[in-house]
């Protein structure tokens, strides 16, 4: 048996340490990693405005807590918003505050994110979910670094180095029209790409042993090796969920002691990796394993046809299911499943 | 403090913290002693505010006030109407007429961790000390 840990580490290490905030791994033994490495260890100590990209999953996140550490603001606070986790309408309060009776309930005044993060280091994540509106005030924050509270008439200065994540084509956001130019142009100043994992396979072995390390003494459990034919899966497997995906399994193994039935249902998802959803693109470059292909390839041909007979039908569903000689019901599940609408059947 | 900035910053609210000092007006500092004033304050201060407030002592002659949920106007009000009623109280029950000062800071506004919101209000009663007669100093 082909074993990879060298040794099982304390429950303290992990569980009280800071670890889980900063971890010892964010970078890897890739080339491509080690590219980013580079790029992080020159921006951190300026007080630049870093736009981080990549796949969900890739350490987005890490990266950012990794360039407050290594920055004069280390000792400082490090303060993470997500702007798609808080409602459109939620969030101007919450970045910037409110003052006292500017709305119903605002029975106080309350300070924002940027307040809080004052001298230190505001992470934006999902910048490209910001409403429009907002990203005035953003760019208002990135130029001046002034901004007035919501109903207030006060301008409050901060100093605040802003790193911001995306894991969408901010690009196309910037041609629909969703995202403002001048604020583009303004976050990002510094762009570091980080790649999925499938991407740099010959990091899954010491994010293994590490995740392996991590959660035997998290759980108290004595795993401290994987079996050769769980790491060839782990090795061959395309991971669409990413670093987190990885860690998660992991997890699995260890909590459930059994990497057979942990590692069973890798390869068998038929998720489309988060950011990316077309198959010829992703099996040009040999990406995706064979049974995964035909499932997409099934499911693409399967939204053509309703599509198809919908627009033919006028939208006709009672009609269309007829056509398509499947009831009623199963055909309102595949429009829901496929994500179909009728404003996108009549462009 | 430290849990109470933790508290305030997961919660969005602002904290405020008051240093008091009295100096004896009596170059020759009479026979009360510097610990017996702060003493005094601290349990009159404890009278006046909520129980929420926190009320701590910095060395013999110091006083630590936090006021949570509270923000710099707020703690400019609550430093004015301390002042006004302790030093009446000390100037007319003591042995010895007593000035105070009061300096003060906001936590987000003005710092974002307790050693730097430490340090601006004692900045602040620094400047306090600097005026003539009763004076509260919150940074602006």
């Amino acid at each position: 048996m082909e074993t990879v840990g060298r040794g099982l580490l304390t429950r303290e290490d992990f569980v009280d340490g800071p670890a889980h905030e900063r971890s010892p791994l964010i970078f890897g033994k890739s080339e491509k990693m080690n590219e980013v490495e580079r790029i992080v260890s020159q921006v951190a100590n300026t007080d630049i405005t870093v736009l981080l990209r990549g796949e969900s999953g890739t350490g987005k996140e890490l990266v950012a807590r990794e360039i407050c550490a290594r920055s004069s603001r280390n000792d400082k606070p490090f303060v993470k918003v997500n702007c798609a986790a808080i409602p459109a309408g939620l969030l101007e309060s919450e970045l910037f505050g409110y003052e006292k009776g500017s709305f119903t309930g605002a029975i106080n005044r309350k300070p924002g994110k940027f307040e809080f993060a004052n001298h230190g280091t505001i992470f934006l994540d999902e910048i490209s979910e910001l409403h429009t509106s907002l990203q005035a005030k953003l760019l208002h924050v990135l130029q001046d670094n002034e901004f007035s509270r919501l109903g207030g008439d006060e301008d409050v200065s901060v100093d605040v180095r802003i790193i911001t994540a995306t894991n969408r084509q901010i690009e196309k956001e910037l041609q629909n029209g969703n995202f403002r130019e001048d604020l583009y142009y303004r976050i990002n100043v510094v762009s570091i790409h980080l790649p999925p994992l499938r991407e740099r396979k010959e990091d899954i072995l010491e994010l293994s042993e590490y995740f392996l390390r991590k959660y035997s003494a998290m759980f108290d459990k004595r795993y401290s090796c994987l079996s050769k034919t769980a790491l060839n899966t782990l090795l061959s497997y395309d991971w669409p969920g990413n670093v987190r995906e990885l860690e998660n399994i992991i997890k699995k193994i260890v909590v459930l002691e059994n990497e057979e039935f942990a590692t069973r249902d890798i390869g068998s998802t038929s998720r489309i990796p988060v950011g990316e959803g077309n198959l010829s693109q992703n099996s040009a470059h040999g990406r995706i394993r064979l049974n995964r292909a035909g499932k997409l390839a099934a499911q693409e041909a399967e939204k053509q046809l309703i599509m198809g007979t919908l627009m033919e039908t006028r939208w006709n569903r009672k009609k269309a299911a007829e056509l398509l000689d499947i009831s009623y019901k199963a055909l309102l599940y595949k429009i829901k499943q496929s994500g179909l609408s009728r404003k996108r059947i009549s462009v | 403090m430290e849990n109470e900035l933790k508290r305030s910053l997961r919660y969005q609210t602002f904290t405020s913290i008051l240093l008091f000092e009295a100096h004896s007006r009596d170059s020759a500092g009479g026979d009360e002693h510097h610990l017996d004033v702060a003493e005094r304050m601290a349990t009159l201060i404890r009278k006046e505010t909520r129980e929420t407030d926190m009320i701590g002592k910095q060395g013999e002659n110091i006083v630590i006030v936090v006021l949570l949920y509270s923000d710099k106007n707020v703690a400019y009000k609550v430093g004015h109407r301390l002042n006004a009623w302790l030093s009446n109280y000390l100037s007319s029950s003591g042995k010895v007429s007593h000035t105070l000062s009061v300096g003060g800071a906001c936590f987000p506004s003005h710092a974002t961790d307790s050693n730097s919101l430490y340090q601006r209000a004692f900045e602040m009663l620094e400047r306090a000390k600097g005026q003539s007669g009763n004076n509260v100093q919150i940074l602006e």
